[in-house]
């Protein structure tokens, strides 16, 4: 077919049109109240005039000079944490962190500073708004159980094994919440390198796990989960391969379209999550493809996955991520699986619900130890 | 729009900025929503009116309507936006389709969505959210002749692409 310029002009309206009817309706809300809500970031109000200014320079400066050459910035220190008003103390950072932390996880350590300045990984880069942020870090020694995926009967499972290793947890300064946990081991000799694969899986003992598969990957996962395959996804471009979950996952609902050429589903409908909020305990899991090169993270507790080793980044979830419907947690893997491939990378995503989260991590763990790529 | 231009040392009260800037919201919510995250439309424009509370006294009427400083504010937050969201959860963003039925509208929000970035990014404000020539250049931060001349390329793109199918 062809088009005139004007044609085109014409179908860019009224596509146009059409988005904005199909806009849900926004809800006008007081920006006065707003900005007064947000009254607590004081520096928002300051409104100074040339000759305050000034004066805030110069007072700023000083005591800027006085903390280096006197203080705990000077030479001979280093940023000691100090509670404020608006922060938690050490002792209140051990306790909260303690408890995302096995009984007998012994701490060794809590430092206090800038986010990115205190990272249990010199290699991670946290988000960009995180930079800043001022964290407790809380490091604990502790061993921990890696067992293998539960096979289906009448095969026996291979027994587990300990590693022992360092869990850091990360924690807001001012809040106490939790904002990420990473796990690192020592280096081991290769003799004594344990198989790194999936860590424990608390599965009640009657789960029934099947095997399942899409577009070269397959996995085993309980089989009380449901399962929805995008339409007619093809594993050389981004977007989901399979969701899992379980809930309930709506019937007609596409992926967002933007891994282009992939279409929303046959009745042109799309969204952006395949449910609106999970239930309690409740699990979504996402595999996608992610066609585009990410560095791989570096921070992250080392797990197996289809014979590569891969980091899994246990996070709070993201307002804009799992956050939105109404996870807890957030489990993210990316599965480098090597060239040449049309594939680049795997990508899983997994958006829990508590309150028993260790179940469902045990579950998701279990089904990434399982899986295999083949693409 | 933007008959009566206040000055900055108007938008100094919560009461002044909030009257000053509420006519324009359903606007700047179109802006969020189209260039935002998908879902994140009523958080960017939050943080985006926030920063322009923080930074009012920066706002020159001299320089352009109110409008067009609002919009270049909530274009830009929603660009940090999706690059947050990149970040957070490996889902790749581009244009949204919602309930489209036409298979020539759904072939066209596809191929706008491979559009090169400034041109897709006129190609939203224009036909999609709706903003005149002179809004679309306060958000691209260009001329008109620029938005102008990166309409006419991208239509040409697309047309190019649809006569391929």
């Amino acid at each position: 077919m062809n088009y005139s310029d004007e044609h085109l002009h014409q179908l860019l309206q009224a596509s146009g049109e059409h988005w904005r009817a199909a806009e849900p309706p926004f809800e006008r809300f007081s920006v006065a109240a707003l900005v007064r809500r947000r009254g607590a970031r004081w520096w928002l109000n300051l409104s100074l005039g040339p000759a305050a200014s000034v004066a805030v320079v110069v007072v700023v400066t000083v005591a800027l000079v006085t903390l280096v050459v006197f203080g705990p910035l000077g030479p001979t220190g280093r940023p000691r944490p100090t509670a404020t008003a608006s922060m938690i103390t050490e002792a209140r950072a051990i306790e909260l962190a303690s408890q995302t932390v096995p009984a007998d996880a012994v701490e060794v350590s809590a430092v206090n500073g800038r986010y990115n300045d205190v990272k249990p990984d010199p290699l991670f880069q946290p988000d960009a708004g995180d930079v800043n942020r001022i964290v407790w870090v809380v490091n604990f020694d502790l061993t921990v159980e890696i067992c293998p995926p539960p096979v289906p009967p009448p095969q026996t499972s291979p027994p587990c094994t300990s590693q022992r290793g360092m869990r850091s947890v990360v924690l807001d300064s001012a809040t106490g919440e939790v904002i990420s946990q990473s796990f690192s081991a020592p280096p081991a000799s290769p003799s004594q390198q344990p198989e790194l694969t999936a860590a424990p899986v608390t599965a009640p003992p009657t789960m029934a796990w099947v095997v399942d598969q899409s577009s070269g990957i397959s996995f085993e996962r309980p089989s009380n989960w449901t399962r929805w395959q995008p339409n007619e996804h093809n594993p050389m471009n981004d977007g989901p391969l399979i969701y899992l979950s379980t809930d309930p996952l709506l019937p007609d609902c596409a992926v967002a379209p933007s891994a282009t050429p992939h279409p929303p589903d046959s009745r042109g409908r799309a969204c952006d999550w395949p449910l609106t909020a999970l239930s309690a305990n409740g699990v979504l899991v996402i595999w996608l493809t992610t066609r585009i090169l990410q560095p791989l993270p570096t921070a992250g507790e080392p797990v197996d996955v289809n014979g590569t080793t891969a980091r899994l980044q246990i996070e709070m979830p993201k307002p804009v991520g799992c956050a939105a419907i109404g996870a807890d947690e957030t489990l993210d893997v990316l599965v480098p699986i090597g060239q040449p491939t049309p594939l680049s990378n795997i990508a899983m995503v997994a958006c829990l619900r508590g309150p028993d989260l260790s179940t469902s991590e045990a579950q998701v763990r279990a089904m990434l130890a399982s899986a295999r790529i083949t693409p | 729009m933007d008959v009566a231009q206040p000055r900055a040392s108007q938008l100094d009260g919560a009461d002044d900025f909030a009257a000053a800037v509420e006519p324009h919201l359903p606007l700047l919510a179109r802006v969020a929503g189209r260039l935002g995250p998908p879902g994140g439309r009523e958080d960017v424009l939050q943080e985006a009116l926030l920063r322009a509370w923080a930074h009012r006294r920066q706002f020159d009427q001299r320089k352009g309507p109110l409008l067009g400083w609002l919009l270049a504010i909530v274009a830009n937050e929603a660009r940090r936006a999706v690059g947050r969201r990149k970040q957070a959860l490996p889902i790749p963003l581009t244009a949204r389709v919602d309930d489209l039925e036409s298979d020539e509208r759904l072939d066209l929000a596809a191929a706008t969505a491979r559009l090169p970035e400034r041109q897709r990014l006129a190609v939203d404000c224009f036909y999609y959210i709706g903003l005149s020539i002179a809004q679309t250049a306060a958000v691209m931060a260009c001329s008109e002749g620029y938005v102008k001349s990166a309409l006419s390329d991208a239509r040409k793109h697309l047309r190019l692409e649809l006569e391929q199918r």
